[in-house]
């Protein structure tokens, strides 16, 4: 089994919260939830890296699409981190999460210490 | 790190209060006896020792075969001793009858010595008459002295004596003794000759002589009658002997008949008592097998993904039915639960017994808790429930699809576990027995068995031998095992029970439970899975490991995965109320094209909320062809699409071939 899980680092102006393994219905709920916990009020946006995930299906776009409107609705911005050619970016693209998100191939901030909150 | 796992549902049984209590219900009073309320309102029941039998009751009639072969067996030995008593009675009577044979006989022959001395005496009274008288030459033969007839008168009266001397019948005696007087008389007589022949008259000589003559006639008629009622009397005695020499064979030979009798009656009736008991003993070694083989699966489940091979063999000659078994149910989530069991003993309780514990087994597991709780759960329902014999099992849950293998282990054999590269016993900690200890702790332990590898769940009658160390069954019995993922596992089944007790038929009974994770999935998979948001993990899984085997490149893989998790979940999510639910998923690769059934028996509703319906137009983008059909009996999505790989597919070829 797939260990599924979210981790939240804080950025200072962009948090990141990277999504790692499958999302499906028996858990978008929750990691939807523990990722917009994950942004404060002082932030401008959310560095969603979803490097990470193996499976995501409409259900987990749902979570992405509600997240961004989210935080549109709070003037911030979603920053959706796919590496080109990853099996999830497809399904990103036909879905069209490029109109509601940033996608990006690369984290900009890219850094190796994972700091947990 | 906020962590969202997958939480197993535990359900913890309630102990109700006073359970224990609850055991002690009062029965209704039996009849002929007293119920009395004492003060804490328990009732307490007195009754009369149910041994005093009824006045006017009989014993019934029917005797068991024990009890007439006793009878039979006393009847015979009384009878065989009054005859034999009785026999050797007869037998004395003969030696009586022929000693007073030989007795008579003894004093018929003196009195015939008389006779001769009588006829001597008439014939030397004759001659001393002659010489005295005539003065006549004596004739020939005749001594003419009175000394002679003295000394035949002598021998006369000492042959008398002899026969007064002989015992006789009663009846002889008087005639003998009446006779005497006779004979002394005569004998007198002849004496009183010599003097009347000395006197030389011959007138009076002459008169003697007469006289002496007449009486001598009269002599020889009495002592013929008495000798003619000896030969009589001895006649007599002589039937009586041969009568009672008949009578005492005929008893001797009665008395063998008898015994010959009795010991055939008693021959019979040990052969029918042997064949009730033997009657007995298979009826209740029938009933014991019937149960048992009603308690174990009538065919093993048909899963996705497994193969799975059974054995039940009973004890040689002289042990019954044990209580073994063994179980494979299908578990939440694509899941497999093993179950090798032995209850101890080996009877018609044990077969029971065995039974209880399957199904509380199968209850216990039904939601598919991990191993280690399983056995817990069911441990504390034995122990509190007393639910049956005290019993080692092996309880574990496999994964088709990950190959994963979960199992805790209360007292039993180790399983083998045989893969590519190594044969191992799967060794756990030690836990006891179920059924012994209230608190018992168990361990689960997790193990990899994948495609082509062979798992092995057995009881301890495959391995264990009276003469010879159990190490050495296990040794054997890895050693016979080798993995082949081609082989028929009915064969290999075959091979494993004929390996290990081929040379010694086992006291025991076997069980023998064979699991092999498949390498190949085939052209065509068929499953039922639970609507579960839970189980779309492992349902993925198994689509993956398809469609890979299916030729199907990554891309296509995780499409053709987005695509079908999309029905699926729309079955859960829309499908169902709360509460139990299925969906079926049908695969099936024809002429490199992949067709995906995902079906539910739901009533459809719309999609609720916003951000909802997407799932059906990623399906038709990512698919060839969708269609989804709605009806009273549930809702149909059919999947299609043509892989670039078309045509023939390395796994599947591999499978068709």
């Amino acid at each position: 089994v797939t260990a599924t899980g979210v981790r939240a680092e804080d950025e200072g102006a962009w948090p990141v919260v990277r999504l790692i393994g499958e999302i499906d219905l028996s858990n978008a709920e929750a990691l939807g939830a523990a990722a917009e916990g994950a942004v404060s009020n002082r932030a401008d946006g959310l560095v969603l890296d979803m490097s990470g995930v193996t499976f995501l299906d409409s259900t987990g776009l749902r979570l992405v699409f509600r997240l961004a409107r989210r935080l549109r609705d709070r003037q911030q911005v979603l920053r959706v981190v796919v590496p080109d050619g990853a099996r999830v970016a497809r399904l990103l693209s036909i879905a069209g999460v490029a109109s509601v998100a940033e996608v990006i191939s690369r984290h900009p901030h890219s850094t190796t210490a994972e700091e947990s909150s | 790190v906020v962590s969202v796992r997958r939480s197993a549902s535990s359900v913890t049984l309630p102990r109700p209060e006073g359970a224990r209590a609850a055991r002690r219900v009062p029965r209704p009073p039996l009849p002929g006896s007293a119920a009395v309320r004492d003060g804490a309102g328990e009732v307490l029941t007195l009754s009369a020792p149910s041994t005093a039998r009824r006045p006017g009751e009989r014993r019934p009639l029917s005797r068991s075969p024990r009890e007439q072969l006793v009878a039979l067996g006393l009847l015979a030995v009384v009878v065989h001793v009054v005859i034999v008593v009785t026999a050797l009675n007869g037998l004395q009577d003969v030696a009586d009858a022929n000693d007073d044979v030989a007795r008579i006989v003894k004093a018929q022959r003196a009195f015939q010595d008389a006779d001769m001395a009588h006829d001597a005496i008439l014939a030397s009274a004759s001659g001393a008459m002659l010489e005295t008288r005539f003065d006549q030459p004596v004739p020939a033969g005749a001594d003419p002295s009175a000394d002679v007839l003295v000394r035949d008168v002598r021998g006369f009266l000492a042959d008398l004596d002899s026969v007064e001397q002989v015992e006789l019948p009663p009846a002889l005696e008087r005639q003998v003794a009446d006779v005497r007087d006779v004979q002394d008389a005569y004998a007198e007589a002849a004496l009183a000759l010599i003097g009347a022949f000395d006197s030389s008259d011959p007138a009076t000589a002459e008169s003697h002589m007469t006289q002496f003559r007449q009486d001598a006639v009269v002599l020889a008629e009495r002592q013929e009658r008495v000798t003619t009622s000896m030969s009589d009397e001895a006649d007599r005695r002589r039937d009586v002997a041969l009568a009672g020499r008949e009578a005492v064979t005929d008893r001797l030979t009665a008395s063998a008949v008898v015994a010959g009798l009795g010991l055939l009656g008693i021959t019979w009736l040990l052969h029918r008592l042997g064949g009730d008991v033997a009657t007995l003993l298979a009826r209740e070694r029938g009933v014991a097998e019937t149960l048992q083989h009603s308690l174990l699966p009538d065919r093993l489940p048909d899963l996705p993904g497994l193969r799975l091979a059974a054995r039940y063999r009973a004890g040689s000659v002289g042990t019954q039915v044990g209580g073994d078994w063994y179980d494979v149910m299908a578990l939440p989530g694509g899941r497999v639960g093993l179950v090798m069991g032995d209850v101890v003993g080996h009877d018609l309780r044990a077969a029971s017994s065995m039974g209880q514990l399957r199904n509380a087994l199968r209850a216990c597991a039904a939601e598919g808790a991990a191993p280690a709780e399983v056995l817990e759960r069911l441990n504390r329902l034995c122990v509190t429930q007393d639910l049956g014999e005290m019993a080692t099992i092996v309880y574990a849950v496999l994964d088709p699809v990950t190959g994963v293998v979960e199992l805790a282990n209360a007292g039993h054999c180790p399983p083998l576990l045989v893969t590519a590269d190594e044969t191992r016993l799967l060794e756990a900690v030690a836990c006891p027995p179920v059924g012994v200890v209230r608190e018992a702790q168990f361990t689960s332990t997790t193990h990899a068995l994948p495609a082509g590898s062979l798992l092995l769940l057995y009881t301890d009658g495959l391995v264990e031998r009276r003469d010879t160390p159990v190490d050495d069954g296990l040794t054997r019995l890895q050693r016979l095992v080798a993995v082949r993922p081609d082989a028929d596992l009915e064969a290999v089944c075959d091979e494993v029970l004929d390996g290990m007790l081929r040379d010694v038929p086992p006291d025991d009974d076997v069980a023998l439970l064979l699991i092999a994770p498949q390498a190949q999935l085939g052209p065509h998979v068929d499953v039922v899975w639970p609507a579960q948001a839970e189980r779309l993990s492992l349902l993925r899984s198994l689509l993956e490991r398809w469609l890979t085997e299916a030729g199907a490149d990554d891309d296509e893989v995780y499409d053709i995965l987005v695509a079908c998790s999309e029905a699926a979940t729309n079955a859960v999510e829309h499908a169902y109320g709360p509460g139990r639910a299925d969906i079926g998923v049908t695969c099936d690769l024809e002429d490199g094209v992949v067709t995906v059934v995902v079906r539910d028996w739901g009533q459809w509703r719309e999609a609720r909320g916003q951000d909802r319906g997407r799932g059906l137009g990623l399906m038709e983008q990512l698919m060839d062809d969708v269609q989804v059909r709605h009806g009273d009996a549930g809702t149909e999505v059919r999947l299609r699409r043509r892989l670039q790989s078309a045509g023939a597919p390395a796994g599947v070829a591999a499978v068709r071939a």
